[in-house]
C-alpha cells in the first residue's frame, strides 16, 4: 500500500478516474433514454451529439492535456445537457403542441436548416436555448477545437425549446412560446436587426452619455466607456425582448397578449427590470409588463379585434361577450414606469446606468416603439405567410363550442367535415374562454375547478385531433389526386 | 325508437342548435358514416393495467379502490405513427380520437368493427353511451385471439350506432361520472350517489 501523502501526488489522477466514471455513467443514461418517449426525431438527434462528445471525452488521445479538476467539472456540467433531453419525453410535452410549433418554425427556418427539439423546464418560465452554441463553449479548453467542431458539424445547429413544466395544465399561456420562437428569429437576423435598433437609439445613446460625462461619480473616460458599453448592452437586450413579443404578438394575436397580461399577475408591471453582469453577454433587461403589454396590444391587433368581436360574438353569452369586446381596456398606463438596475459586482455603476436610463426613459420607450415599426416591417417582407391576421369569426365559433362543452377543432361550414381548426384561433379561444371560466366562478371553487378542467381537456384534445385533421385533409388531397 | 340509418345521422349532424346536434368530431370522411353507424377511431390515450402491486380489485370499499388507482394503472400517450401491441387476452383502455355529443333523443352503442372482430379484437365491453352524453368514449380493448395485435392511433376500430329514445316525459340527461372526458378514463366507483350502496353489500362480507 502507498503511504498517504503519495496520494496529493495522485490526486490528479483520481480526478481523472472520477471523470472517467461519470463520463461512462452519462453515457449508459444517455443509452438507456427511449427514442420512441421522444415527441420529435430532433430529440435523438441532440441525444447522439451529446453522446458524441461523451465518447470523444473519454477517448485517452484527447483527454493526456486536459486538467483533470476541468474535466471533471465540465462533465459535471454536461448533467444539465443530459437533463433537457431525459425531460424530452412525450411523458410531459403533448405531442400535438410540438408538431404545431414544428411547422412554425418550418416556416421561419425551412426544413432543412436550423432544428428544434423540446423539452420542460422546472422554472416558471419558457426559454430558447441554443443546444448546440451552449454545448461548444462547454467544449473549449477539454477537447481540441477542431475536433469539437468536426463533431458539432456532423450535426444540424439545435436549438431546445423548454416548455414551463410548472404549467404543463395551463394552455393558453403556451402562446408565450410565440415570444420564445422570436429569440431564434433574433438570433438569425442579429446585424439588421441590430443596425435598425441603433439608428433609432443614437438620440438616447448621446443623451445618455452627456448623463455619464456631466457626473461626477464617473471619473475616468474609462470608467464612461465602460458604462456607456454596458448600457448599449442593456438597450439592445430591451429592444430583443421586445423584438420577441412583436413576433409573439404577430404569430399568436390576442392569446399572445392574455398569456402576457396572466404572466404580470401578482407582479409589479411598470418596473424595466435589468440586471447588469461581469459578462456583457449576460446582461438581462426586460422593458415593464406595462410597456410590453402596450406594444403587444398595438400588435396583436387587439382594438381590431375587440371592435370585430362586436359583430362575430355578438350570438355568444353575454359574459363572453363583454371580454372579448373590452380586452383593450385591461391595458395599464405606462407612463409612471421605473428603471431597477441590479448588480451583484458592480452597485455603482448599477445605480448610475438606473439614473442614466430613468432619466431617458421616454426617449428609450419611443426609441423602441419606432424600432418595432421596422422590424415588423422586415418580418413581413422575410416571412410573408407566417403572420396570418387572427380571425375573430374562427375564434367565435370555436368560443361557441366551448361555452356548449364540444370540442373546438373545427369552423364549421357547409358541409359535415367542417374546416380543421388552426393552432392560433384554438389558443385564442380558449385564452378568452378560460378568462371568462376564471373571472365567472372566482368564488365557487367547485363549478371554477370543474370548469377549468373542461377548459384544459378540450383545449389539449383539440390541439391534437385538430393536427391530426389537417395532416389527414393533406394526405387525402394528394391521394385522391394520384387515384384521378 | 329504430337505429338511426344514414340518412338520420346526417340529419341530426345538421342541426345548427347544439344541444339537440349529434356531434362526432372531429370527421376525416364522408366514409366514417356507414348504412347505419359511424365508424370511430382509436385516439392516443391508453392506460395500460398493472398486475405487479395489486392482490385484487374489490369495488365495494371506496378508500382501497381509490388507494390503489396508481398501483393499478400505467396512462400512456401514444404517438400516432407508434405501435401498441396487445397481446392475447390483454386488457388496456383506450379512447375514440373522436369527440362525441349525443342529443336527448339519441341512445348510443359502441361496438366492434367486424373486420377487427374478427382478428379477435374487442373494443368495448360496456358499451352503452347514454343520451345527452358529451365526451370522448373509453374503449375496453381485450385481445381474444391467439396471437398479439398491433393497435395505431387513428385505426378505425369501432362504431357508433344510435337509435332514437322516447323524449316525453324525460327528466334527466346523462350527468355521469365522467364530464366531458377527453382520454382513457380508469373505473370510477363511488363517484355518484347511487354507488354509496357498494358500501352496503361490502359490509355484508363481514357477516358471518
Amino acid at each position: 500500500m502507498e503511504p498517504l501523502e503519495g496520494f496529493s501526488a495522485r490526486e490528479a489522477e483520481a480526478t481523472k478516474s472520477k471523470a472517467l466514471v461519470l463520463i461512462e455513467k452519462t453515457l449508459e443514461t444517455l443509452e438507456r433514454l427511449d427514442h420512441r418517449e421522444f415527441p420529435t426525431t430532433t430529440s435523438a438527434v441532440a441525444r447522439s451529439l451529446l453522446m458524441e462528445v461523451l465518447r470523444a471525452l473519454r477517448d485517452p488521445a484527447h483527454l493526456a492535456p486536459v486538467d483533470p479538476g476541468v474535466l471533471y467539472n465540465k462533465t459535471l456540467l454536461l448533467q444539465d445537457f443530459v437533463a433537457v433531453i431525459e425531460r424530452s419525453s412525450t411523458e410531459h410535452i403533448p405531442w400535438p403542441l410540438v408538431g404545431y410549433c414544428d411547422q412554425i418554425w418550418e416556416s421561419f427556418f425551412g426544413s432543412d436548416g436550423l432544428k428544434i427539439f423540446y423539452s420542460t423546464t422546472p422554472k416558471h418560465n419558457y426559454i430558447m436555448v441554443r443546444f448546440t452554441r451552449k454545448l461548444s463553449k462547454l467544449l473549449e479548453g477539454v477537447i481540441p477545437r477542431s475536433l469539437a467542431d468536426q463533431i458539432l458539424n456532423r450535426h444540424p445547429d439545435l436549438y431546445c425549446l423548454q416548455l414551463a413544466s410548472a404549467e404543463d395544465q395551463n394552455l393558453p399561456l403556451y402562446a408565450n412560446i410565440g415570444h420564445e420562437f422570436g429569440h431564434a428569429l433574433y438570433e438569425r437576423h442579429k446585424s439588421d436587426l441590430f443596425e435598425k435598433l441603433n439608428a433609432h437609439l443614437k438620440p438616447t445613446i448621446a443623451a445618455v452619455s452627456s448623463f455619464f460625462q456631466s457626473d461626477s461619480r464617473v471619473r475616468t473616460p474609462i470608467e464612461k466607456n465602460k458604462l456607456l458599453a454596458n448600457t448599449v448592452c442593456v438597450l439592445e437586450s430591451l429592444g430583443s425582448e421586445a423584438f420577441c413579443d412583436l413576433v409573439g404578438s404577430l404569430l399568436l394575436g390576442p392569446a399572445f397578449f392574455l398569456s402576457l397580461h396572466e404572466m404580470s399577475w401578482g407582479q409589479r408591471r411598470d418596473v424595466f427590470r435589468i440586471s447588469l453582469s461581469p459578462q456583457m453577454q449576460d446582461i438581462t433587461a426586460y422593458p415593464s409588463f406595462s410597456f410590453r403589454l402596450f406594444c403587444a396590444s398595438q400588435w396583436a391587433q387587439i382594438s381590431r379585434f375587440c371592435s370585430e368581436a362586436q359583430r362575430e360574438f355578438a350570438s355568444l353569452a353575454q359574459s363572453i361577450k363583454t371580454l372579448g369586446t373590452t380586452i383593450e381596456k385591461i391595458l395599464v398606463p405606462h407612463d409612471s414606469d421605473v428603471v431597477q438596475v441590479a448588480s451583484r459586482h458592480a452597485l455603482q455603476d448599477a445605480g448610475i446606468i438606473q439614473q442614466a436610463l430613468s432619466q431617458n426613459l421616454t426617449l428609450i420607450k419611443n426609441a423602441l416603439l419606432s424600432y418595432l415599426e421596422d422590424c415588423a416591417e422586415l418580418l413581413h417582407e422575410w416571412y410573408q405567410n407566417s403572420f396570418l391576421p387572427i380571425s375573430t369569426s374562427d375564434v367565435s365559433s370555436l368560443l361557441s363550442r366551448f361555452s356548449n362543452h364540444i370540442l373546438p377543432n373545427i369552423i364549421p361550414n357547409l358541409n359535415l367535415l367542417g374546416r380543421a381548426a388552426d393552432f392560433s384561433s384554438i389558443l385564442n379561444a380558449a385564452a378568452l374562454y378560460r378568462l371568462n371560466v376564471l373571472i365567472s366562478h372566482g368564488t365557487d371553487h367547485e363549478t371554477l375547478c370543474r370548469q377549468m378542467g373542461i377548459t384544459d381537456r378540450l383545449t389539449t384534445k383539440a390541439l391534437e385531433v385538430s393536427f391530426i385533421h389537417k395532416e389527414y385533409s393533406v394526405w387525402k388531397n394528394t391521394s385522391d389526386e394520384h387515384s384521378e | 325508437m329504430s337505429i338511426l340509418n344514414k340518412a338520420n345521422i346526417e340529419k341530426y349532424m345538421k342541426v345548427s342548435d347544439y344541444n339537440k346536434k349529434l356531434i362526432v368530431t372531429p370527421l376525416l370522411s364522408y366514409d366514417q358514416i356507414g348504412p347505419a353507424s359511424i365508424d370511430v377511431r382509436l385516439g392516443s390515450s391508453i392506460i395500460i393495467p398493472k398486475k405487479t402491486y395489486v392482490e385484487k380489485q374489490d369495488v365495494t370499499d371506496q378508500s382501497e379502490i381509490r388507494e390503489i388507482e396508481s398501483r393499478l394503472y400505467d396512462r400512456s400517450r401514444l404517438k400516432y405513427h407508434s405501435r401498441f401491441m396487445l397481446h392475447p387476452g390483454q386488457l388496456i383502455l383506450g379512447v375514440t380520437f373522436e369527440y362525441i355529443s349525443l342529443p336527448e333523443e339519441l341512445f348510443g352503442t359502441i361496438m366492434s368493427r367486424s373486420s377487427w372482430g374478427r382478428l379477435g379484437l374487442v373494443v368495448a365491453t360496456a358499451a352503452a353511451v347514454q343520451p345527452g352524453y358529451k365526451g370522448c368514449l373509453t374503449l375496453e380493448l381485450v385481445n381474444l385471439s391467439e396471437s398479439p395485435i398491433a393497435l395505431y392511433p387513428g385505426l378505425p376500430v369501432g362504431q357508433l350506432v344510435l337509435q332514437e329514445v322516447q323524449t316525453a316525459g324525460a327528466e334527466a340527461s346523462y350527468e355521469g361520472r365522467y364530464e366531458c372526458p377527453t382520454e382513457a378514463e380508469v373505473p370510477k366507483f363511488f363517484a355518484r350517489k347511487s354507488d354509496v350502496e357498494m358500501e352496503f353489500w361490502g359490509q355484508l362480507r363481514s357477516r358471518p
